[in-house]
């Protein structure tokens, strides 16, 4: 079996020299790039299996150079390797299509790990967080919105004068905006209601006794 | 004495037309003395007896001028005792012979016992009276006439101890006046009686006008009786000036006075009145260069009193023909409309009404002493306001200032802290990550056996735990997650972290909000939140903390809301360290608002409400 090739993007370039003797006994370190775009690129040409990949980096980093290899439908697997503890980075990394997320600290112990998980097809989530993303959606879980969602007072404003009949114009006029704002107010109303029409905007304010019928 | 007055119209044979009262003596003496203590220092000194005799019968204003100037030159010149004796004559009305002779007995028998040193007659009826039965009624006493013509004198001699004051009309100047302030004159109406007196003045006049024919045309009502004399100066032409001279009796033996006539005539003419002497002055006369009366009184009573003093009279000079004054009635030449500027140097001018300014001056001033003092206070006002107003401008100018500057302050702070979190992040936790690297590599190397094996893993996890410090202090400095993860999930993130480090549960929900901001806004906003999150843990002692941000259309919104203690505004905004002002200042940085509610007990709600770009929208 050859090794797996390795494409490893980071701008600390000490820090990707040390993942090469890291790396090379097991698998194939085919370059090291200091961007995300420098990543795009050279994930096209060399089409590598893995892509070691930290998220701070100059001109493009890592988390949208990932998104942009997901719509170009490149087939290597990501491996996030950051400095940030952080769930909140995990879950977008996952968002972004990484297959693996794991501290730099830790990149001894647990990259070459992540690596042959990956490759075996399966996500590798640095332990050190694991407990957290757990958390966390138990408490997502726990807190699943039972209503719609709270409009701000300006959009409670704007939306009982739309369901009063009142044009866009007069709204503004009202609240001393433009017309142009009033007509967004009304936009972003009707898709945080997930309304399609202003009847049913209507509708709802009648519902919720912003307007009386 | 009553009785001889009474007795005497009974002896009276003429007069049919008054037969009740046809003589009227008015009579009264009047004793002046100079004081008790002069009398008490010469108790037998005889007083000096002064007679003043008037041709007249009645008091008119201008027997009181007489009086008073003969009366005041007399006592300001005697010291001794003085009496003073007056008569009114009425020689003007009664011309016929029997009654100066029945008036001389009267005298003679009344001053019998009554020893006059001068006799003072007043007007030419009085004089020619003195001068004939002078020294039979009033034997001995000197003679000192006032306010006699010229040519009542001019033709007799008089007598050793006669001496007084004459007079004249000033016809040639009057006229002249005349033509001055009525430039139009071409005729001239003269007016007189034809009493003895009016005739003799009449014959006067018309001697002296004679000359001005043709020039001027000269119409004399002579007697003419007043409602015709009234009728007449109606329809005068208009350029004519009235004279009146002197009227007692009328062609139908009608008597009056002359400032009767002048006011009758002045009420309806359509011409100016002028008069030559100044009793007709104040009854609608215009004036003219006018005789003064009272004067001509106390030049009698001076001369009066050197007689007293044992002057020889005949060495006293007559005068007083040049005593005439320019006199003027200010009501008459508003009537004419003749200005107070054409009149003659000298003049004066009297019966000034009043204005408004001379009647109501006290209220005026005190009106416009009120307005000023009111004035100056409202100017005193609108000084201060003004000044105030600058310095509130200076103040809010200063206040500026000092927001931009905390404003610059904050940036480069938080620039700092940027720089400072990269060179930490970059430098530093890099370093440190390869340390870590070698460090497990050398770890692998090691058998599991191998006692050195337990220092490397024990290395690995002290550079592990350093690496995590700095990352944090990396991040405290400077959420580089914001750079990485914007807005929308630095806060979730920041409250996780939050919730682990201080055992708090923070609630975060994100919604709405724009992908693309600025990032000082985005960056206002998460140190509002921290800043926020920190007081609730800190101050509030809060266990639940929920934190939300939302968007719409215009503004952001952040809200921190906690469950704990809660705090008084009013008292922690003047103490520091609770980071309101700071959290404040971020939000003014971005031209946000921050509020701030909150009661001891009741908990705390923060809200920063910062509005978008526009084209954000």
């Amino acid at each position: 079996m050859t090794p797996a090739r390795v494409l490893v993007a980071d701008d600390h370039r000490m820090f990707a020299e040390g993942l090469r003797g890291l790396l090379e006994p097991e698998f194939e370190l085919v370059e090291i790039v200091d961007d995300g775009r420098q990543l795009i690129e050279a994930a096209q040409r060399l089409a590598p299996d893995v892509i070691v990949v930290d998220i701070t980096m100059p001109r493009l980093n890592g988390l949208d150079a990932a998104k942009h290899l997901r719509k170009a439908k490149c087939r290597a697997k990501i491996v996030f390797l950051t400095m940030h503890r952080d769930v909140t980075y995990l879950t977008t990394a996952l968002q972004a299509g990484a297959s693996a997320f794991l501290l730099k600290n830790s990149a001894s112990s647990e990259l070459l790990t992540a690596i042959r998980e990956v490759m075996a097809g399966r996500t590798y989530i640095t332990p050190l967080l694991v407990q957290r993303l757990a958390e966390m959606c138990a408490e997502s879980d726990s807190e699943s919105p039972t209503g719609l969602p709270a409009l701000t007072l300006r959009q409670r404003e704007v939306l009982q004068l739309f369901a009063e009949g009142r044009s866009a114009k007069q709204v503004a006029a009202a609240l001393h905006i433009s017309p142009r704002t009033a007509e967004k107010h009304k936009q972003h109303i009707m898709a945080l209601l997930q309304v399609a029409t202003t009847a049913d905007l209507v509708q709802y304010a009648i519902r919720h006794g912003i307007v009386s019928q | 004495m009553n009785q001889e007055i009474v007795a005497l119209p009974a002896q009276w044979p003429g007069k049919k037309s008054c037969p009740a009262v046809f003589w009227l003596a008015i009579t009264y003496a009047c004793v002046f003395t100079r004081g008790g203590t002069a009398i008490s220092a010469e108790p037998h000194q005889q007083p000096k007896r002064v007679l003043i005799l008037f041709a007249v019968n009645t008091i008119l204003p201008v027997h009181l001028e007489w009086e008073h100037g003969i009366c005041s030159a007399l006592q300001a010149g005697t010291d001794g005792p003085l009496d003073i004796d007056m008569e009114f004559a009425d020689l003007l009305r009664f011309e016929e012979p029997v009654y100066a002779e029945k008036l001389i007995s009267l005298l003679r028998q009344k001053y019998s016992n009554r020893k006059i040193d001068v006799v003072i007659p007043v007007y030419d009826e009085a004089f020619e009276f003195i001068r004939r039965y002078g020294q039979s009624v009033f034997p001995g006493a000197a003679v000192v006439f006032c306010t006699v013509h010229q040519d009542a004198f001019d033709s007799v001699k008089l007598g050793q101890n006669v001496t007084g004051v004459t007079c004249s009309f000033d016809f040639d100047g009057t006229l002249e006046l005349a033509r001055t302030l009525w430039p139009q004159t071409r005729h001239v109406a003269v007016i007189a009686g034809v009493d003895a007196s009016g005739r003799r003045i009449e014959g006067r006049a018309r001697r002296a006008f004679a000359k001005y024919s043709p020039e001027l045309e000269f119409t004399y009502f002579s007697g003419t009786p007043i409602e015709i004399l009234q009728d007449e100066v109606q329809r005068l032409p208009s350029d004519t000036v009235i004279f009146v001279l002197s009227y007692v009796k009328d062609s139908r033996g009608t008597t009056t006075t002359t400032p009767n006539i002048v006011s009758a005539v002045s009420r309806v003419a359509n011409a100016p009145v002028f008069g030559f002497h100044e009793t007709l002055f104040g009854h609608g006369l215009l004036g003219g260069h006018l005789l003064p009366i009272e004067k001509q009184g106390w030049l009698a009573g001076e001369m009066a009193v050197r007689v007293l003093h044992g002057e020889d009279p005949t060495s006293i000079p007559i005068t007083g023909a040049e005593m005439h004054e320019y006199l003027f009635d200010w009501r008459e030449l508003r009537r004419w409309r003749i200005p107070e500027s054409s009149l003659p140097a000298g003049s004066t001018v009297r019966y000034r009404e009043p204005n408004l300014w001379d009647l109501y001056k006290y209220y005026l001033l005190g009106v416009i002493g009120l307005v000023v003092v009111q004035s100056l206070l409202i100017v005193k006002l609108l000084l201060d306001r003004r000044r105030r107003q600058r310095a509130e401008a200076g103040l809010s100018a200063s206040e500026e200032e000092t927001r931009a500057l905390k404003g610059r302050l904050l940036m480069a702070q938080e620039d700092e802290r940027k720089r400072l979190a990269r060179e930490l992040h970059d430098d530093v936790s890099q370093q440190l990550a390869c340390a870590a690297i070698e460090a497990g590599k050398l770890k692998q190397l090691l058998l599991d056996s191998d006692p050195v094996r337990q220092s490397v893993g024990n290395l690995t996890d002290e550079l592990d735990g350093i690496a995590e410090d700095v990352h944090r202090i990396s991040r405290q400095l400077h959420p580089s997650i914001l750079d990485d993860l914007g807005l929308k999930l630095a806060p979730e993130s920041e409250c996780n972290r939050f919730s682990e480090r201080n055992g708090v549960q923070v609630r975060c929900t994100c919604r709405g909000v724009p992908t693309t901001l600025p990032s000082d806004a985005a960056l206002c906003i998460y140190r509002i939140a921290q800043e926020a999150l920190r007081n609730a843990v800190k101050h509030s002692g809060a266990h639940e903390v929920d934190v939300s941000l939302t968007a719409d259309a215009e503004y952001l919104y952040l809200s921190v809301e906690d469950t704990g203690r809660g705090f008084d505004i009013r008292e922690a905004r003047g103490r520091a360290g609770l980071g309101l002002a700071s959290m404040d200042e971020r939000a003014r940085l971005v031209g946000g608002v921050l509020t701030v509610e909150s009661q001891p007990g009741q908990g705390t709600r923060i809200e920063a409400r910062i509005p978008l770009p526009k084209d954000e929208l």
